[in-house]
């Protein structure tokens, strides 16, 4: 299992200096990854990108100040610079350089009419390049007044996909399309806002308030058996609504397509045209399940599927192009019952284990 | 059999070489007929058209390098120049920006059938190919054994390296025109596109081969798996459109049914509006595939289908035109049922409707090439 990082306080700096301190070694593995990564696809080094990243800080400010606390609290207490907690929380932003190089993750939601005991699912694979998998941690935040938050991240981000005690799941995707303007509001801060929310309309109101740079697909699922994915965009947002109690999703435009890129648009994700049908296919089973045990085997079966090997759903690194990806975790909540459920690596391999945290006690 | 089997191996060059020794007399026809089309319909003598076959050679040398070679030994196998064979792989695209252009007059039917919408659980895919009667003695059977690369059978015009057909790592590909042309670039011709396709070991690499090529015509692809996957891909030289089976069955014709593409909106018209019902036509009988529960009663069904002569003589089996000008008279030329679960491959050459489908006797899954190490781990 990843390392397991629990923060309790009300105060966001505090809070930081928590986390900062019990994921230092993880924080250190991330920082060198990317120093190397951003340097690679962006052609900026180190001392640049710490030199840049504080002109997130007026663009964060208004949009989520107790997030870029925290920030500052990791930084304070895992002994790295502000900035360097601030550029691990841009990384999607700071290697925008190729276009066909975005997370690829298959993501899915499962109403209590499909899922065969009656529960609402949703949880992702999260495919990401191989040397990051030593730098995710559990983290789980108890925020008070704030829902309680349960989510894996890369050591250092504030923000990723997971759940809340409001019964609110939060999955993500990149979508690779760029267009808009040039500095926006990072990811991270947006999925944060999400899963600090109360209700479903609070978090909604996150995604239509913020500028962001890059587009992303966000999948919001509510435990009382409603789903909606939004592609966002800096500019407009796309809906989909689920189908047949499922919805499934990863990183090509599904629910529309902008059109400022409507005339020319082509996934560079194309592996993702597979992977949504491939996870309904076995995610259509899940209505037959006679317990929760099989519903979470079909889960299990959806998110190890290997159709298309090594670029599957469970994705493995390709020897025949040198890609370096890999399934570096995945992911599922019991919204119903509150369990999180991790498989720490391909789910091919590892299955999938219980947090020794619920969502809601 | 009646349509000329073609059956190649080896390194590129050599197996370009076989190729053109044992389809001489289909590559002759096939020049021959061409060059009488494109002086009739474009002004475009055979030695304009040979010249300007070159242009295309930096794109394929650059997207699928092997091509090149086995153009080069088709050549040298058919007696027939290099830039000759480059032209009959660049048919479709050479007539850019005249009236022959239209090349929604390959108005062709493609289905798809998932395992679970098949009685007998098997997965299949086929399509009538309906284009030039002329061209009826040019078509030939070929497979391919490449090294490294799964083995390959399809129909095609003889001299051209790519078509319509199956693999041995159970890629089926079936192919319509789309008619639409917008853009002005010199683009990819279709064969290479779907030749590179059929060179696919997994799904993956035969999408990457769709949305990493600069084509300069639009065309559906119908790609299907053996493992109860298909995929239809309405592909521009801008943006694709694509669709999955609705209830296990995916029929295709030659009109955009997922998008239209944003360069065409406005003005967007069915260049063959017999596609229309031809799709329709298709639907209604494969809607019946549960029902039937045997390979034969499923290749009758496919058949009967694949026959139906609504709306005749431009009906899904597709009879020759009297009213239409000579160089643009079209019938079906072959009709295909591939079962991709057992390798069967069975062809009718010529309509369906008075042609049985003959099976080859070649199975998909007979190769001596065996998939690279990351595909071979899956298994």
């Amino acid at each position: 299992m990843f390392p397991l990082v629990e923060v309790d306080a009300a105060d966001p700096l505090e809070r930081g200096r928590q986390y900062g301190e019990q994921a230092r070694e993880q924080i250190a593995v991330s920082i060198d990854f990317y120093r190397g990564e951003f340097e690679l696809k962006s052609g900026l080094a180190w001392d640049e990108v710490r030199r840049r990243a504080p002109q997130w800080v007026p663009v964060i400010e208004p949009f989520h100040p107790d997030a870029l606390e925290e920030v500052r609290g990791v930084a304070d207490s895992s002994g790295f610079e502000f900035e360097e907690i601030l550029a691990l929380n841009g990384r999607g932003e700071l290697r925008s350089g190729n276009p066909f190089d975005t997370d690829g993750c298959t993501s899915f939601a499962l109403m209590p009419e499909a899922s065969g005991d009656g529960h609402v699912y949703c949880g992702q694979t999260w495919d990401w390049r191989v040397g990051t998998k030593e730098s995710v941690v559990m983290l789980c935040i108890k925020q008070d007044p704030k829902p309680k938050i349960v989510m894996q991240v890369e050591a250092g981000q504030i923000g990723r996909h997971g759940a809340n005690s409001a019964g609110i799941g939060l999955n993500a995707n990149g979508l690779e399309a760029k267009f808009g303007f040039g500095l926006g509001v990072p990811a991270p801060y947006i999925r944060r806002r999400i899963l600090d929310s109360d209700t479903l309309n609070g978090a909604l109101h996150s995604v239509m308030e913020a500028k962001q740079a890059l587009c992303s697909n966000l999948l919001f699922t509510h435990r009382d058996g409603y789903c909606v994915d939004l592609e966002t965009t800096p500019e407009r947002h796309g809906v989909m609504e689920a189908t047949d109690g499922m919805l499934v999703h990863a990183n090509a435009f599904l629910a529309y397509i902008p059109p400022q890129i409507a005339d020319s648009y082509r996934p560079g994700s194309f592996d993702s045209l597979f992977r949504v049908p491939r996870v309904e296919g076995h995610l259509r089973r899940a209505r037959d399940a006679g317990s929760t045990n099989e519903t979470r085997e079909v889960i299990s079966d959806a998110l190890s599927d290997h159709f298309a090997y090594p670029n599957s759903v469970c994705t493995h690194p390709d020897p025949r192009d040198g890609r370096r990806w890999e399934t570096v975790a995945a992911a599922y909540a019991d919204l119903t019952s509150g369990e999180y459920l991790v498989s720490p690596g391909n789910p091919c391999e590892h299955g999938f284990e219980p947090l020794p945290w619920n969502l809601y006690s | 059999m009646r349509m000329p089997l073609v059956e190649i191996a080896g390194a590129p060059r050599e197996r370009g070489r076989q190729y053109g020794e044992q389809a001489r007399a289909q590559i002759e026809r096939s020049v021959a007929w061409y060059s009488e089309q494109f002086t009739a319909t474009a002004s475009l003598s055979w030695d304009v058209v040979c010249t300007n076959a070159r242009r295309w050679e930096p794109f394929v040398e650059a997207y699928l390098p092997d091509a090149v070679e086995e153009m080069q030994g088709i050549a040298e196998g058919s007696g027939f120049s290099y830039e000759e064979i480059l032209a009959l792989n660049g048919r479709g695209e050479l007539s850019s920006g005249n009236p022959f252009a239209d090349d929604a007059n390959e108005e062709c039917s493609s289905y798809s059938i998932l395992p679970e919408a098949a009685g007998d659980g098997h997965a299949y895919c086929g399509q009538n190919w309906d284009w030039r009667s002329a061209i009826l003695d040019t078509v030939v059977m070929l497979r391919i054994e490449q090294p490294g690369l799964p083995t390959i059978v399809m129909q095609v015009e003889a001299g051209q390296v790519g078509r319509q057909g199956a693999n041995s790592a159970g890629i089926g590909l079936n192919a319509n025109g789309l008619g639409a042309r917008f853009g002005s670039a010199l683009g990819m011709p279709q064969p290479y596109i779907r030749r590179r396709i059929l060179n696919s070991w997994d799904m993956n690499e035969a999408l990457e081969a769709v949305f990493r090529s600069q084509q300069a015509l639009c065309t559906n692809l119908l790609l299907s798996h053996r493992d109860g996957f298909a995929i239809d891909l309405e592909t521009t030289p801008g943006r694709h459109g694509w669709g999955y089976p609705a209830n296990g069955v995916l029929v295709h014709t030659n009109h955009f049914r997922y998008f239209v593409p944003k360069q065409i909106e406005a003005t967007y018209r069915y260049v063959s509006p017999d596609s229309i019902y031809r799709a329709e036509r298709i639907e209604r009988v494969l809607s019946h595939t549960r029902e039937a529960e045997t390979g034969e009663a499923m290749r009758a069904l496919i058949r009967e289908a694949m026959s139906d002569h609504f709306g005749f003589p431009s009906a899904v089996c597709n009879h020759a035109d009297p009213d239409d000008p000579w160089y643009d008279r079209n019938e079906t030329v072959a009709s295909s049922i591939v079962d991709l679960t057992t390798g069967e491959y069975r062809i009718a050459h010529g309509n369906p409707c008075t042609n049985d489908y003959e099976l080859l006797p070649w199975n998909l899954y007979d190769s001596a090439t065996q998939p690279q190490p990351a595909a071979a781990a899956a298994a």
